[in-house]
């Protein structure tokens, strides 16, 4: 029981890291805190590789850790960091204390409504599941609530996170191929989604979400 | 086997429905052909043509009578489609269809004027005005009647106002206005009628008997309706206004036709349809004060006009006055029971009728004329166009002689008959008859002189002395078919003048057969008679003869007496101006001319001030009676359709806040959406 309580521990910890990714003002240290939060994925992912004695698992907290923690983060910073709009600012539409509230209120939905599920796999660690769920969650609610493209980008990869932990807790042996899938997709998703941030800050000189609105052909 | 012809020519009544079906199809043909100017007006003129003719065909052997009638089956029950063509209605149709013939020739040239201005449309007002007209006059049913009253007064209307400048539309409004208020209290004397007669048809109103104040207050109704499209003084206030405003084929029509279908319906109410229960005499007055009233003001506002078809509009005025004293001793003859009295009156009404209505559709294609070259109204601009002009101007002095009854135009026979019935009614009848019909003679006396004078300004301020006109150079004659319409009018005008012996007991008989009277001798071989030899003779021939003899007989003596008819050289030379150089200021002017008749009549033109200001008050009452509909009219909207329309909208701009294009709003959708479906799933 260790395990999975270690396991709704990390998941915790999760909710946190998120909210410093969509907290911090700059781009920089999102990728830096977003690396952090990959990291306790992967702390996850072993957590549970150890609980449930999934072998797959494994692997995935390998190439999770390859993907999400080095790579992803090292292409944001690279991309992000010469990226910068003084006029924006952080971008963000709520405060951080209202965000902090907003994701309370969310997992707290997320878990009322994970409670409702009955699932004999998943009995023990329904409140990893809720937070997962609330990752997936925070993920949009990043994008809606920050006007900062980059922040979409970092949004992106907070729900992907959320739900490749989804994934993970409900079907923990899994064959690793679609780990695989899953970590390159992200990968390549993070690549277009650089490039095209880079190329809009190129032409609008604006990372103005709300300037966008008149992007045509 | 015998085939039965659909069309027989030989039948007044099927040339008279031939004549209709031309009309409306040249008309309907014209609208059609609108997008081809010069197709319409060639399409609308020539059905005018053939229609004319055809009416022409119908109507001179129904002179004599005896009456036809026509009859179908109605939409309703009491609308019997009835058209009867007794002699009184076969006279209006046959000048109605002179008329019209001579306006479509003359429209051929002069309706190129209006080019680009929806001649296709003109064509067809005009054809349906014209059929319209003729419809009315055969109407035998109060219904029909009624409907074909008002499409002549709706086709009318669009053709006052044709230009659509201010002044034509202002002008259209007017008569707008009173030709409905008339035809409201026709209505109302048709309904009175039809109460006693138990059915709409005219045949029954002739034998129904109304009972004594109700016979009056029908005719009143039927007076006063009638009269207003007549023009009578004081309900002519339109009538200086609508005529100059249509174009000068339309006035033409309406000036020499249309107002004497007033006089048409007047005559109709108080003699035909009234036949059994009328014979009031105080009618016959009334309408004698009516006829003189408006002869006289009419020629004095004509006088101080300087808009030449304003004048021609007065003028009208004015010989629907004598017209109406015509009537008014025909009346009076009925009333005190002398039917020689009345067929005498009613026959020298119905001849001025003809006349005026040939003589003034030949001064207003006159004027039209003019103002197709000089493009003004204002005679004070026109001057010296006899030398440019001759054929236009030859045919208006012949107008301008005829409507001025200078023997032996037909205008002065006519005048004559009138003049003879009324001193005929003084020896006759009670002491009130005594009184009024000198004095209405004097009115008429008094009128005829003014007229001259009239004349006399209106033909030398536009066709003798200096030219006035800015571009005297550019002026020359009318096109060919122009000149043929006037002229056809101004021979018709010496034709019914001189053969006034020949026509005169032609309208005799029309006005005898109208009363049910016995005929009366009008002319005895060359001489024209009032009825009794011992009264007055007269003869038009015999005086032309004379004329012609006073200008060729000292030329004839000249001759053998020196042996030559050369004359002497004429002096071409500027006139005598005191000593100064002559130039175009120093002629009289049209205004300089009627200044003493301005300063003596003054108080009448206060009159008229005063009618028009009573005028101006109707008018300004109606239109605020439209602007208060106008702002109330549209409460429905207000209250029903622009709440709905301005939700849709306001809705929809907001529907448009949702499709703002951010994409993070769309995301927030996703978010809702989802989060919706977990609480569903919740639950």
């Amino acid at each position: 029981m260790v395990g999975f309580q270690l396991i709704n521990g990390l998941a915790g910890l999760l909710i946190i890291t998120s909210l410093l990714v969509i907290l911090s003002d700059r781009p920089g240290n999102s990728a830096r805190f977003y690396a952090l939060q990959s990291l306790v994925l992967v702390a996850l992912f072993l957590a549970l590789a150890e609980a449930t004695d999934s072998h797959e698992l494994y692997l995935w907290s390998a190439s999770a850790f390859v993907t999400k923690v080095v790579l992803v983060p090292l292409i944001m910073y690279r991309a992000f960091s010469k990226l910068s709009d003084p006029k924006l600012g952080s971008g963000a539409v709520l405060s951080p204390a209202l965000s902090v509230v907003l994701a309370a209120l969310v997992v707290i939905l997320c878990y009322s409504v994970v409670s409702g599920v009955s699932l004999p796999a998943a009995a023990a660690i329904k409140p990893a599941l809720a937070v997962s769920l609330a990752h997936f969650f925070l993920g949009l609610a990043c994008i809606v609530t920050q006007r900062n493209i980059l922040k979409q980008v970092f949004g992106y990869c907070l729900m992907e996170n959320g739900s490749h932990l989804t994934l993970a807790l409900l079907a923990a042996k899994a064959p690793e191929l679609v780990e695989v899938g899953i970590a390159t997709d992200a990968i390549f998703a993070v690549v277009i989604m650089a490039v095209l941030g880079t190329k809009i800050f190129l032409t609008l000189h604006t990372l103005d979400a709300r300037q966008l609105t008149t992007l045509k052909g | 086997m015998t085939m039965i012809p659909l069309v027989s020519l030989h039948d007044p009544l099927h040339l008279l429905l031939l004549s209709l079906a031309i009309s409306v199809c040249g008309g309907v043909a014209s609208l059609l052909l609108r997008a081809c100017d010069g197709a319409a007006i060639r399409v609308a003129g020539l059905a005018g043509i053939a229609a004319a003719v055809a009416g022409l065909g119908a109507s001179l052997p129904a002179l004599s009578g005896p009456a036809l009638v026509f009859e179908a089956a109605g939409p309703y029950p009491f609308a019997h489609f009835v058209l009867r063509l007794d002699p009184l209605a076969a006279l209006l149709i046959a000048v109605i269809s002179l008329l019209s013939l001579v306006a479509w020739i003359y429209s051929l040239a002069y309706v190129r004027e209006y080019a680009g201005k929806g001649v296709g449309a003109m064509g067809f007002f005009m054809n349906l005005f014209i059929a319209s007209m003729v419809l009315v006059v055969a109407a035998d049913n109060a219904f029909w009647f009624i409907i074909f009253f008002e499409m002549m007064s709706l086709t009318s209307y669009f053709l006052v106002i044709f230009d659509q400048d201010e002044e034509a539309v202002s002008a259209g409004f007017l008569y707008f206005l009173v030709a409905h208020a008339g035809s409201v209290l026709i209505m109302a004397a048709f309904f009175i009628m039809a109460n006693y007669a138990g059915s709409y048809d005219f045949a029954a109103f002739r034998t129904a008997s109304v009972p004594a104040p109700l016979n009056s207050v029908v005719f009143l109704l039927g007076f006063l309706g009638f009269g207003a499209k007549a023009g009578m003084i004081p309900l002519h206030i339109w009538l200086p206004r609508a005529h100059p405003a249509a174009p000068s084929h339309a006035s033409a029509l309406m000036s020499g036709v249309m107002i004497k279908i007033g006089v048409f319906g007047i005559v109709k109410v108080g003699i035909d349809l009234l036949g059994a229960s009328g014979g009031v005499l105080w009618w016959g007055l009334l309408v004698l004060v009516f006829g003189a009233v408006s002869s006289v003001l009419g020629v004095v506002y004509a006088l101080v006009e300087h808009d030449i078809k304003k004048l021609l509009a007065y003028h009208s005025v004015e010989n629907i006055g004598i017209i109406l004293l015509g009537v008014g001793v025909g009346m009076i003859g009925i009333g005190i029971g002398q039917p020689i009295l009345a067929v005498l009156g009613l026959m020298a009404g119905l001849y001025h009728l003809v006349n005026h209505a040939i003589f003034k559709g030949l001064l207003f294609l006159g004027a039209g004329s003019v103002i197709y070259r000089l493009h003004t109204k204002d005679m004070e601009k026109m001057g010296g166009l006899a030398r440019t002009m001759p054929w236009t101007a030859f045919s208006f002095l012949i107008g301008a002689l005829a409507i001025s009854a200078i023997p032996p135009l037909n205008g002065f026979v006519s005048e004559w008959y009138t003049y003879q019935s009324l001193f005929a009614a003084a020896f006759s009848g009670s002491w009130l008859v005594k009184l009024a019909t000198p004095i209405a003679a004097m009115l008429l006396a008094l009128t005829g002189a003014l007229a001259v004078m009239c004349f006399v300004k209106a033909y030398g301020v536009i066709f003798s002395g200096p030219s006035r006109h800015a571009h005297p150079d550019d002026v020359r004659e009318v096109p060919a078919t122009m000149v043929i319409g006037m002229v056809i009018l101004a021979i018709a005008c010496v034709v019914l003048g001189l053969a006034a012996p020949v026509v005169a007991p032609v309208i005799s008989g029309i006005a005898a057969a109208t009363l049910g009277a016995a005929t009366i001798t009008v002319a005895d071989g060359v001489l024209l008679i009032p009825a009794d030899a011992h009264q007055a003779v007269l003869s038009t021939p015999l005086i032309a003869v004379m004329l012609i003899g006073a200008a060729v007989l000292p030329l004839l003596l000249k001759s053998a007496l020196s042996g030559s008819l050369r004359l002497p050289a004429r002096q071409a030379a500027a006139p005598w101006a005191a000593g100064y150089l002559p130039d175009a200021h120093m002629s009289a002017t049209a205004g300089g001319f009627a200044q003493p008749i301005r300063m003596f009549f003054g108080p009448l033109y206060e009159v008229r001030k005063s009618i028009a200001a009573v005028w101006s008050k109707v008018t300004f009452g109606f239109e605020r009676f439209i602007s208060f509909a106008r702002r109330s009219e549209p409460c429905w909207d207000r209250a029903l359709v622009d709440p709905v329309g301005e939700g849709v909208v306001a809705s929809g701009r907001r529907l448009q806040a949702i499709q703002g294009g951010d994409f993070r709003v769309y995301c927030l959708y996703i978010v809702a959406a989802l989060v919706i479906l977990l609480v569903l799933t919740v639950r």
